[in-house]
């Protein structure tokens, strides 16, 4: 990115993270995947409109890697993707290679809005590099066979616009139906208008902006976070939960093993945000419950059914009967 | 020459300086409004822009169908008249251009994008405003750019309500403000005109499309309210957006909550008022024509407003732009405004129980039409259009953007030369025996149209529906359905005694450009009604077939023709056309020779597949016979239902 657009990212007033209202489960989404990093594989925010899927994402990096996300638009070109050719470079006559936003993205969050208006081209191989981290630029004459690149891969998309293929929805780990929350309506409108007056104060002075801006590192969520990411390895899942884990991607007709896997991932990283709300030092080994693995059973599974049901309550029972754990204490 | 009306447009005023004062409601969608009545508008709207955004403006009308590249950018060629006595070589440069809406990217203006007519815009820019509008970044990720930014434009379009069901839900949702245009008197006044004659050629005079001292009101009462701050919201009118206007339980996401919410703000800045009550609330939902809307008045309220609703409404009607000095409905002083931090909801409500007054006058408008609107869009509109069976053969389709491509056909000439132009330092520095003086083109540079994708087969269902009770006919459209979505087909079924809105003496056609059409859809499941107008049904199948061999741009190479009927057509063609029967004489077997006549027409139709679904009726079994023969057509008999 240009020094002029990265001073303009940082000039854009994003709303802080703490102050968004409901979505719990999209926010739990999206810490899981920071916990875990790029082996999740990515979250899917499946929503309708105007239920905020997108400012969450943007205040979720904005906390947690403190720029906005690597936003990929749905117009991309292929050389801004996978890199290419420097074109001022070349146009001078100087054969200089530019990496892409799959490269940039490394370490960070790489963002697709709309990602069900993707060209499939690119999706496909924003999918491979999101799952093997490994980028490969076969192109205009670059032959760079690996490419070392990890991103937590975050798409939204609506669902009215037409969802994606079952091999896509698959690399996604988890996936979040987003739906508009009635008993929230107050506290969201709440929330925007107080942003509203709060935007119309800070771009009147430069000094608030930056003081906005810089507020979002501050936030009570990101400390939290950074412990639980920093101590995932003390988590500790043991035999009983990990057949748990297969019995419901058996259950839920998962297609593919990658289920089982996603769902004892996130159960450990659910376990350590649990245990981020005391940020206990003591060493002790941090264990998965069969609580941490039904608070994730929906997110995992629900886009990896054979039969593409939408989550119901009787799912919920299965949950609750196959982990012998009454509904009402996860749900 | 038209010009605004000054009668009974205060509320639409109201609406754009709202826009103009709330960052949050600049995407404005105008309903039912002309292209000479956008043209009025746009100036009207540019100044009070001007003045809310504090900005130097720029006016981009948007055309109906450019490319991706015209909207964001892309590498050109620019003449380089210096060096042109120096040689060809040197007598091109390559720049790059900015695309229409990337413009103001450098130069920080505000822009104002204007969508003359919503329902015509193709994918490229139908896309561009879903990656644009209600968003804080922008991106810009092409042709080795890269920038993000803050998108600073206004989006103003219009679309007629009855083409709502064109336009995808999900690019209405982000079009916060909803107008219905105001009406138009046509100027009279010789001296106007001619006044408009002599400055014809001088565009600063477009703004003589307002009464001048409607402007000037305009810009005053904007410009006091942009310095009015701190404006909080009572808990009356909070609670009056969230119970009142979007009643609990409703599913659709929080924007036209915000927009109200935010409309009662701007209402409020206008009205110099600290707080924003539920009048306000009220105000804005009267602007946008939020139907239903109840009337609730505490009662003391109701003591310091004597004046009767109805009584206030013609007073209002009455009110005009140029009244804005004075507010004109008088906010009463609220003492149960919150603070900020104070709960939304208050535990006990200020106001007593509520009295429903009699509702608005009936409005056939709503701000959202889209909730009821028939869909008449594609499934999945905003998608990138699938490759068709001859897509890749046909250069006929709108060029929505380019592509690398191997082979020479539909090559895209200008951005392969740029393509190449690109490269050829580089080139001529490793590889010196490449000529200097002109420019090398390789194979990687080969750039072709990319194109809306059109159908190039087509089914045409004509479907009597008064025959289908007693029969499996589903069994037997089945595979050609199947067989038009493999093909991508596009569809048209032809509706013969169906109970629709057309004349029972005459057929009605439903096109799609798919068989996933929603509207494809609704049309086989209609029901019948009580005349057979066969004879019509024919006529439209036989013209619609015509027309797409014979016309313009269509390229439909093949058809296939599935008519499903007992063949009773007891509506004569002529009466069809006139849409009545002389003096209701008997018609006799008059339906049937004509059904028998264009028949005979189909069969002299060349690349067309006909067939015939024969219900096998109990009387008359003999006519889907000589329909089938008469157009040389195949004969598929069908089961009967197990119910008989």
């Amino acid at each position: 990115m240009t020094d002029k657009s990265k001073q303009m990212v940082n000039e854009i007033p994003i709303i802080r993270y703490s102050d968004i209202q409901g979505q719990k489960a999209l926010k739990t989404a999206l810490e899981i995947a920071y916990i875990t990093g790029p082996r999740i594989g990515g979250v899917l925010i499946s929503g309708e409109r105007g239920t905020g899927k997108s400012t969450i994402v943007r205040s979720f990096s904005k906390m947690t890697f403190d720029v906005l996300p690597v936003t990929l638009p749905i117009n991309a070109t292929e050389d801004r993707v996978i890199g290419g050719w420097d074109i001022k470079a070349i146009m001078a006559g100087e054969a200089r290679q530019r990496d892409g936003l799959l490269v940039n993205a490394n370490g960070k969050i790489l963002y697709i809005d709309e990602v069900n208006l993707l060209d499939d081209h690119i999706v496909n191989i924003i999918l491979d590099t999101a799952a093997t981290g490994i980028l490969s630029v076969q192109r205009q004459g670059i032959d760079i066979p690996a490419i070392k690149t990890e991103f937590i891969l975050v798409g939204t998309m609506n669902p009215d616009e037409g969802i994606l293929r079952n091999q896509l929805l698959d690399r996604f780990g988890l996936m979040v139906n987003v739906v508009t929350e009635p008993d929230q309506r107050a506290n969201i409108l709440d929330t925007v208008l107080k942003f509203d007056r709060k935007l119309s104060e800070i771009e009147k002075s430069n000094q608030k902006l930056k003081e906005y801006n810089e507020s979002h590192k501050t936030q009570p969520d990101k400390e939290k976070l950074e412990w639980a990411r920093d101590n995932l390895s003390r988590t500790e899942i043991i035999e009983p939960i990990i057949k748990k884990c297969v019995e419901l991607a058996e259950k839920f007709e998962a297609v593919g093993h990658r289920a089982e896997y996603m769902l004892a991932l996130a159960a450990r990283a659910m376990a350590v945000l649990d245990a981020s709300k005391t940020m206990n030092e003591n060493k002790e080994r941090i264990r998965v419950t069969k609580m941490h693995l039904a608070m994730v059973c929906r997110m995992a599974l629900e886009h990896r059914r054979k039969d593409k049901q939408k989550w119901s309550k009787d799912d919920n029972k299965d949950v609750s009967n196959i982990l012998g754990i009454p509904e009402n204490a996860f749900f | 020459m038209k010009v605004l009306a000054e009668q009974d447009i205060d509320l639409f005023y109201q609406g754009l300086m709202c826009a103009g004062l709330h960052k949050g409601l600049r995407s404005v969608l105008l309903f039912d409004t002309d292209f000479e009545a956008i043209d009025a508008i746009i100036p009207l709207f540019a100044e009070i822009l001007k003045i809310g955004t504090q900005a130097q403006l720029e006016i981009v009308k948007l055309p109906a169908a450019p490319s991706d590249d015209d909207l964001w950018g892309n590498f050109a060629l620019k003449p380089d008249s210096n060096d042109r006595k120096q040689g060809i070589k040197r007598g091109l440069s390559i720049i790059w251009r900015e695309g229409l809406l990337t413009r103001n990217r450098i130069k920080k203006h505000h822009m104002l994008a204007v969508i003359p007519d919503l329902s015509r815009i193709n994918l490229p820019i139908s896309r561009a405003c879903i990656m644009l509008m209600d968003t804080p970044t922008a991106g810009l990720q092409r042709h080795g750019q890269e920038h993000v930014w803050k998108p600073d434009i206004t989006w103003l379009a219009a679309c007629d309500r009855d083409k709502i069901g064109t336009v995808s839900e999900h690019l209405l949702d982000r079009f916060a403000l909803r107008l219905f245009s105001p009406s138009f008197k046509r100027e009279n006044h010789v001296s106007n005109i001619r006044q408009w004659l002599e400055d014809a050629d001088n565009s600063s005079a477009r703004t003589n499309h307002i009464p001048r001292n409607i402007l000037s009101q305009i810009k005053e009462r904007m410009e006091k309210a942009g310095q009015h701050e701190s404006v909080s919201f009572s808990s009356d009118a909070l609670q009056r957006i969230l119970k009142h206007f979007f009643p609990k339980g409703s599913t659709s996401g929080v924007r036209r909550e915000v927009t109200l919410a935010r409309m009662s703000l701007a209402l409020a800045c206008l009205d110099f008022s600290d707080n924003v009550t539920a009048k306000h609330v009220e105000k804005a939902a009267e602007i946008i024509w939020l139907p239903d809307i109840p009337r609730v008045l505490d009662n003391s309220k109701k003591k310091s407003e004597p004046e009767h609703e109805t009584e206030k409404k013609e007073k209002l009607d009455r009110a005009r732009v140029d009244n804005f000095g004075e507010p004109e409905i008088g906010i009463v002083d609220d003492s149960t405004s919150i603070t900020d931090d104070s709960p939304l909801h208050d535990p006990e409500p200020q106001i007593s129980e509520p009295e429903i007054l009699p509702p608005h006058p009936v409005r056939d408008r709503s701000p959202y039409p889209e909730d009821t609107a028939q869909v008449e869009r594609e499934q999945f509109s905003l998608r990138l259009p699938v490759r068709r069976r001859g897509a890749v053969l046909d250069d006929r389709g709108v060029i929505i953007g380019v592509q690398p491509t191997c082979t020479l056909h539909d090559l895209a000439l200008v951005p392969t030369i740029v393509e190449a132009a690109i490269f050829q330092n580089i080139r001529r520095k490793n590889d010196e025996t490449l000529p200097k003086d002109r420019l090398v083109i390789s194979p990687v540079d080969l750039r072709s149209y990319r194109r809306e994708s059109k159908p190039d087969l087509m089914l045409i269902l004509v479907i009597d529906y008064t025959c289908l009770k007693d029969c499996k006919w589903e069994d037997k459209l089945l595979p050609h359905l199947r067989w038009a979505y493999v093909n991508r087909a596009s569809i048209c079924i032809i509706q013969v005694g169906a109970d629709t809105d057309e004349n029972e003496l005459r057929a009605k056609k439903v096109t799609a450009n798919t068989i996933l059409s929603p509207v494809i859809n609704e049309a086989l499941e209609a029901k019948p009604g009580k005349a057979t107008p066969l004879a019509h049904g024919l006529d439209l199948a036989y013209h619609t077939i015509q027309q797409n061999k014979l016309h313009g741009r269509e390229h439909i190479t093949h058809t296939r023709l599935v008519v499903i009927t007992d063949g009773r057509g007891n509506v004569p063609l002529q009466a069809s056309i006139e849409e009545k029967i002389e003096d209701k004489r008997p018609v006799n077997r008059e339906g049937i020779d004509d059904v028998l006549e264009i028949a005979h027409k189909i069969f002299d139709l060349k690349k067309v597949l006909s067939i015939v679904i024969d219900p096998k009726p109990r009387y008359y079994a003999e006519l889907p016979v000589m329909l089938a023969d008469a157009m040389g057509a195949v004969r598929e008999p069908v089961d009967p239902s197990d119910d008989l």
